[in-house]
């Protein structure tokens, strides 16, 4: 969506324009569902958290600055959605040791399957929101970084400590072993 | 390129079908925005009407005169029908206190009920319910919860305050693309069902599908199917209900009422008097062009068989920003709607609890625009009440007071003339259930929900 068009939907939907609203959901329907099933991981609770998340940002689009693109913002809604059907669910978030490699590690080579889901499952939650985000759906970091309300620094630290937790678990294994 | 690596691994393990999201998932999340909880369903009840003009603030506290309450006054539980409410995403945004001491609060992921006045809430929701259904509260002890399973609608009802629950036949919904349905019971046993069925993708295949019971939701039958004349149906906006609300005022006198407009309101009402099988236009005022539109409608809310309100207001929730709201009355069952006033240049919420007795919030625009300020909050909101049914209007001098932690009055409802509840909230999640028991002159906090 073109900047001006967008700014434009914005200042109709924040002076009550229910179409222009609904224009910007569609422009990001697909982005958000996809955040929301990588995070929950069900078809059903994924449309109940973009569903949710449409009602809180119609009810707050007037906190949504100006000049801001809608995107990142809805996106920073949804995430923090999926925190909370995740936290009813009392699912557990395991934190994977902090010792990371620092061992030659082929930059190609990256966990896959049931593997790369388990790591991504066990990433803190802000660190998954911001691998998803970056990686999967391919979000910029300055807008990855809006949506999750951190500076691009912060965030560049965030996915590199993911990242690093993504790698096949041998060479976790073994830095670990070479630095414990 | 080692990112692209990553990417197509997530991209795979993370896939959830080509076919995702469902094309049918705007069209749900347009059909709940239109029936988006704040204006519509947050009614403490038996008020019968409340209209509720979105965020706004208040806060209560501050010394006025103290008027005490007698306990010992009795209040008579309500059992006044009211337009079905939507899913909420705030733990208090489904709150509906059917008297002094019991109340229903469905947020769309809980179902909870008080009978402390709001202090303690009790889980009363029936195994299994899931997070996505939506609530109706008749009185303090029957209500009623659908929710889509797979094709059909799924009715559940209790008759005694939420510990049982008795699931009704499943009704066809073709798929659960309709949205929110609308439910209304008038008495215990008569009640409607107003569904969005579609009987493919395309959306102009969607009807409009009214089901009637009159054995409590044991039983639903197919009543009308595309209920108004040919030429007469409102709403050109794909994604809305022709028909956004079903009500009755008795077992065979009801109205479907049409508030799916894009810019200037176009009042479209049928009336039924065989229990909704057959259905008619009914002649409504042309409301005034300085309506600040796009607008929406809301009831029509039966105080009796003769009785009923219908509020149009602007969608923009914020008062400094919408325009005037307009009240239609009836005192005949509706052969002939009157518009009455309501004061001041913007109202923020309004609320009857019968045909005479009402409650606004409502002052200029310049006045809500000072009030609202988040930095520096202003003075006592401007709350207004009416004895005749809003032909005159005056003040209520309230403790109600912005606060910068709990801007916003979500809504406001009365018991009878004392007894009233509101809702307020911060910007963010938080919100407070607050009660008066003089009237609206003095609130204090119930419960406040994190």
């Amino acid at each position: 969506m073109q900047d001006r068009a967008e700014q434009d939907l914005i200042a109709r939907a924040k002076a009550g324009d229910r179409l222009a609203y609904e224009s910007l959901l569609a422009s990001v329907v697909r982005p958000a569902t996809r955040l929301a099933f990588a995070i929950l991981e069900d078809r059903s609770e994924a449309e109940d958290a973009f569903q949710e998340a449409a009602l809180r940002a119609w009810r707050r689009i007037q906190n949504l600055r100006r000049e801001k693109p809608f995107q990142p913002w809805f996106m920073g809604i949804i995430g923090n959605q999926c925190r909370e059907i995740r936290r009813g669910h009392w699912w557990h978030v395991l934190r994977l040791p902090e010792h990371f490699s620092r061992l030659p590690i082929d930059e190609d080579e990256w966990l896959e399957g049931e593997d790369l889901r388990l790591a991504v499952k066990q990433l803190p939650e802000d660190q998954r929101l911001a691998i998803v985000m970056h990686f999967q759906l391919d979000m910029p970091l300055s807008d990855v970084a809006l949506a999750l309300g951190i500076s691009v620094p912060g965030l560049k630290t965030r996915i590199n400590r993911a990242l690093k937790r993504l790698r096949p678990a041998l060479a976790v294994s073994d830095a670990r072993t070479s630095h414990g | 390129m080692a990112e692209a690596k990553l990417r197509r691994n997530l991209n795979a393990v993370f896939d959830p079908g080509e076919d995702f999201p469902p094309t049918t998932l705007l069209m749900r999340t347009f059909a709940m925005l239109d029936v988006e909880p704040k204006p519509v369903r947050r009614g403490t009840r038996p008020l019968a009407l409340v209209a509720l003009v979105g965020f706004f603030l208040v806060a209560a506290f501050g010394l006025l005169e103290l008027h005490v309450w007698n306990s010992q006054r009795s209040i008579p539980e309500r059992q006044t029908p009211r337009t079905s409410g939507s899913l909420g995403s705030w733990a208090f945004g489904g709150i509906d206190m059917v008297s002094p001491t019991v109340g229903w609060n469905s947020s769309g992921v809980s179902f909870t009920r008080t009978t402390d006045g709001g202090s303690h809430w009790s889980d009363v929701a029936p195994p299994g319910l899931g997070n996505s259904f939506q609530a109706y509260y008749l009185d303090a002890t029957h209500a009623w919860i659908t929710r889509y399973l797979g094709s059909n609608l799924i009715t559940l009802r209790t008759a005694n305050g939420g510990m049982t629950w008795q699931q009704g036949t499943p009704v066809f919904a073709a798929h659960p693309s309709g949205g929110s349905p609308r439910i209304y019971f008038v008495d215990q046993m008569h009640g409607w069902l107003l569904l969005l069925a579609a009987s493919g993708s395309n959306a102009a295949a969607y009807a409009d599908v009214l089901y009637q019971t009159s054995d409590a939701g044991a039983h639903w039958q197919l009543a009308a199917t595309n209920p108004a004349p040919r030429d007469w149906s409102p709403g050109k906006d794909t994604y809305c209900y022709q028909w956004c609300s079903v009500s009755f005022a008795s077992a065979s006198t009801g109205w479907l009422m049409g508030c799916c407009w894009s810019n200037q309101p176009d009042l479209r009402l049928l009336v039924s008097h065989d229990g909704g099988v057959t259905w008619k236009p009914q002649a409504a005022p042309r409301v005034s062009a300085k309506l600040s539109c796009p607008c929406s409608a809301e009831g029509p809310f039966a105080f009796d068989d003769r009785h009923a309100m219908v509020l149009i207001r602007s969608r923009n929730p914020y008062p400094a920003l919408a325009g005037p709201s307009t009240l239609l009355v009836t005192s005949d069952a509706g052969d002939v709607w009157s518009i009455r006033s309501l004061p001041g240049e913007a109202q923020m919420i309004v609320g009857f609890y019968d045909s005479n007795h009402g409650w606004a919030i409502a002052g200029s625009k310049a006045l809500f625009d000072s009030l609202l300020a988040l930095e520096k909050p202003g003075g006592a909101l401007p709350l207004y009440r009416t004895d005749d049914g809003g032909i005159t209007w005056v003040q209520v001098r309230t403790n109600l007071v912005p606060l910068s932690d709990y801007l916003h009055v979500e809504a406001l409802g009365f018991l009878d003339e004392r007894t009233g509840f509101a809702i307020r909230s911060s910007i963010g999640p938080t919100e407070q259930l607050l009660r008066t028991t003089d009237g609206g002159r003095n609130w204090t906090v119930v419960g406040t929900q994190p």
